[in-house]
């Protein structure tokens, strides 16, 4: 057994074992369904991704990334496996109840979320590659309220997230060419819960608002890369339009137990959420052995999207933006427990334009990156720090993620 | 066009199963078409049939066995609907429902009033009278013989839904409007009534707030103006024009109040299209439909001082206060809005009835206290509250054709000063999720 695959093990254990969160990079704006990040959800970046400004459509590190590329599995040795968690937190602004009228924070409500992002194993057996993976790209969690005095108090939480499962297969083609396709399976849930309540001498007046959504949907990615030169690899990605759907359930409830007043408007619905078209285009370059580029943009078909709650359409003013990332990453040659190894030092930077056109805004952000490459275990962290504006917020965000990658003997 | 006409008719259908309409006792409530050249010919209109619409060149009625045989033996031809309208019906409340049940949603109100529209096009004019803050169509709905003429009858208005989450004062105003389209063919008051008036109804001036309490808040109260101070919302039913800002215990001029009256009169669009209807039209009578308190409000709210009519405004608030209880025994109770409930100012009847004396009146609908549900009603009272509101508004219209108006606006207010009171937001406390 190789030595390193133990420390691997170990830590991948103690990762899955973590709390069932995920840690995002930028707030989800202004609408429930909004993950607990930017809306521009495409995939589950790596560590070493993250550090070059979310590259991950030409440069291969990790099997993760066929969730985005799946023609990039061709390019990793014969097995590998690989897990990254994360923390994040962020700044908000409006959500639910909170400073939409009801109650005001003072300052901005933030929130902080560790969790295990993905992973994920992969083969290759001559031409062909292949991948399952396991990631949870969005999260719908907000932090939760509690306010009142006296005989008055109200609550609201909103939990929820989004899994897919991911398989992949991917060729080697003629001419530096390499095309790989994905069949994606998503599942999720958002739950809300609002519960007001009013104690006085005669009576207590309790309000309650639930409603909980269950997600399912069925999407294809696939990606092409082309390794022009030695040193120029091309790559381009799409993820196909899919609907996020599913069972629905309200509960509005008014109870007065002194006077026996209950009374309750029950729903069941199936709500759905149109994603939309999203496709890319990806380039590295490297210098040397030792220095190297990449650089992502993917444009998010962000006009077409609609949503459907409880039979009704929701108007969604949403308009289409390409985000873009790159960095600039420098391999530095060492020695580790006697043996060889190399520390990457990654600098990336990452403009995030968001869809909601009632409040324009991006978010600009800066990302830096290290980690160690130990013949087969290679571990990541990367961290990014991006603020926002348009809005007038300044909301603030911050990610760190934690990849390890193990690649089995050839 | 014809799902919705089939809508149309399945709504009516359905209607009369949940809302326990009144047909007469002994009738099986069969439903049954027959053409309008037979039923002029046949002269069944002399029969008393119960004839709920007119669509398509058929006239469709609800008959008992014995009225069906006496079709046939007129013979009449006809076909029987009950089944297809039925099963169209229950598709319909497939199609409804939602978080908010059997309240209506702006989305649905639209829905419904156009098909309103399209199943009466002679006696019914959807206008879209402006544009809520998020861009949402405030919607008036006008009913009369000849709607699409402007014959300058007396109008009468009912208003529903100026507070958000008042949900019952949005049903209310349309099932009036409801009822009396659809009773027009077959009931000679109601046809009096329309042909001699025009009815408008605005079913939801506060579509924003509506909204709000649906998808985030259901004791929203306000529209969702965005205040200068972070805060939402102007109580829109102390943003009309007559003695607005009078006082700061009647409004309030702290924008997180939930009785925020706005930073001038008519500053919302909400306010502005009303009174631009009001003003575009012979309004002799109206009532603005809130919830809870059984209450009949009538003008001033701003003052403890009486109106210059208030003896007659007294005395329509007590017949229409008699007209209700004599339905079912729920007492509504009339009085002087700042006497009765509390002071309001810049409210919708006190600037109603400051431009010609118009009786105006503010409803608070059921139930009578928080104990019994508050501003929520069970899904169930709606019929009931509708019908037991029903008589005092047909007496309204009825009056309101019967009586000019003072024809004189009255002289504005003055404000006063008076000691400042703010709403205090509750401060946050977050947990992490």
């Amino acid at each position: 057994m190789e030595r390193t695959l133990l420390p691997f093990a170990v830590v991948t254990g103690c990762l899955l074992v973590g709390a069932p969160a995920a840690a995002q990079l930028v707030l989800g704006q202004y609408e429930d369904e909004a993950p607990l990040a930017s809306w521009n959800q495409l995939g589950s970046p790596p560590a070493p991704s993250l550090g070059l400004g979310g590259a991950q459509l030409a440069r291969v590190w990790d099997l993760t990334q066929s969730l985005v590329n799946p023609a990039l599995l061709t390019s990793l040795p014969r097995l590998s496996a690989s897990v990254s968690a994360s923390y994040g937190g962020a700044s908000l602004d409006k959500y639910a109840l909170v400073n939409t009228g009801v109650v005001e924070s003072i300052g901005l409500p933030s929130v902080g979320l560790f969790g295990v992002d993905g992973g994920g194993v992969a083969g290759r057996a001559g031409p062909w590659a292949f991948a399952v993976v396991v990631a949870m790209p969005e999260s719908y969690g907000r932090p939760a309220i509690a306010v009142g005095s006296g005989g008055y108090q109200l609550t609201f939480s909103q939990t929820g997230l989004l899994r897919v499962f991911h398989a992949a297969v991917a060729r080697k083609l003629p001419g530096g060419l390499s095309f790989g396709i994905g069949l994606n399976a998503v599942a999720g849930r958002l739950d809300r819960s609002t519960v007001e309540q009013s104690v006085s001498p005669g009576a207590t007046v309790t309000i309650t608002d639930d409603k909980s959504e269950h997600f399912h949907g069925l999407y294809v990615n696939a990606g092409l890369t082309w390794r022009a030169t030695a040193r120029l690899t091309a790559g381009l990605a799409v993820r196909s339009p899919y609907l996020k759907k599913g069972p629905a359930t309200s509960l509005l409830r008014y109870e007065v137990p002194q006077t026996g007043t209950d009374i309750r408007i029950a729903a069941e619905a199936e709500n759905a959420y149109r994603q939309p078209w999203v496709y890319g285009i990806g380039l590295s370059y490297r210098f040397s052995a030792a220095w190297s580029l990449a650089f992502d943009a993917d444009h998010f078909g962000w006009s077409r999207y609609t949503a459907t709650f409880f039979d009704e359409p929701r108007e969604r003013s949403f308009r289409s933006v390409v985000r873009a990332g790159g960095g600039i990453e420098y391999l530095a040659p060492t020695r580790f427990a006697a043996g060889t190894a190399r520390i990457p030092f990654r600098l990336g930077f990452i403009v995030d334009p968001q869809p909601v056109t009632t409040v324009r805004t991006t978010y600009l952000g800066l990302s830096f990156g290290t980690g160690l490459e130990l013949r087969a275990l290679a571990a990541g962290i990367s961290a990014s720090f991006g603020r926002e504006n348009g809005s007038g917020q300044n909301l603030r965000t911050a990610r760190i993620i934690l990849t390890l990658r193990y690649h089995f003997r050839e | 066009m014809r799902p919705l006409r089939l809508l149309a008719l399945a709504a009516v259908v359905w209607a009369l199963a949940v809302q326990a309409a009144p047909v007469p006792a002994g009738r099986t409530g069969q439903v049954v078409s027959v053409s309008e050249r037979d039923f002029a010919a046949a002269r069944l209109g002399r029969l008393g049939l119960d004839a709920l619409m007119e669509k398509d060149g058929r006239v469709y009625l609800v008959v008992s066995a014995d009225e069906c045989a006496e079709l046939a033996r007129r013979g009449v031809p006809f076909a029987d609907e009950t089944q297809r309208l039925a099963l169209a019906a229950v598709e319909r409340v497939g199609a409804g429902g939602g978080v908010n049940g059997a309240f209506h949603s702006p989305y649905e109100m639209e829905t419904d009033l156009r098909l309103l529209e399209e199943a009466h096009p002679d006696l019914a004019r959807l206008s879209e009278i402006g544009r809520s803050l998020e861009g949402r169509p405030l919607y008036a709905l006008k009913i009369s013989d000849n709607a699409t003429v402007d014959e300058h009858e007396p109008a009468v208005l009912f208003a529903g839904c100026h507070h958000a989450r008042e949900w019952i004062s949005v049903e209310v105003p349309f099932l009036f409007g409801k009822y009396l389209l659809e009773r027009y063919a077959s009931d000679a008051t109601v046809r009096a009534l329309v042909d001699a008036s025009e009815i408008w109804i605005v079913p939801i001036a506060n579509p924003d707030g509506l909204q709000y309490t649906i998808d985030v808040y259901r004791y929203w109260r306000k529209n969702r103006r965005a205040n200068v101070d972070g805060t939402y919302g102007v109580d829109i039913n102390r943003n009309y024009g007559y003695a607005w800002g009078f006082d700061d215990q009647g409004s309030s001029p702290h924008p997180g109040s939930d009785v925020y009256r706005g930073t001038a009169a008519f500053s919302e669009p909400e306010t502005a299209a009303v009174r631009d209807l009001v003003q575009a039209h012979d309004i002799r009578a109206m009532i603005s439909f809130h919830s809870f308190g059984q209450d009949i409000l009538y003008a001033w709210g701003f003052t403890s001082e009486p109106a210059p009519s208030d003896a007659e405004l007294g005395a329509i608030g007590r017949t229409m206060a008699g007209l209700i209880e004599a339905v079912n025994g729920t007492v509504y109770v009339p009085g002087q809005a700042s006497r009765a409930l509390y002071v309001t100012n810049g409210d919708l009847i006190d600037w109603a009835y400051s431009l010609a004396g118009a009786p105006s009146y503010t409803i608070e609908l059921p139930p009578v206290d928080i104990d019994h549900g508050g501003f929520f009603n069970d899904e169930t009272a709606i019929a009931a509250v509708f019908e037991e509101n029903r008589p005092a508004m047909l007496y309204l219209v009825r009056y309101a054709i019967d009586h000019p108006l003072l024809r004189r606006p009255l002289s504005p207010v003055r404000r006063e000063r008076s000691v400042l009171s703010q709403t205090r937001k509750p401060k946050l406390v977050l947990r992490q999720p």
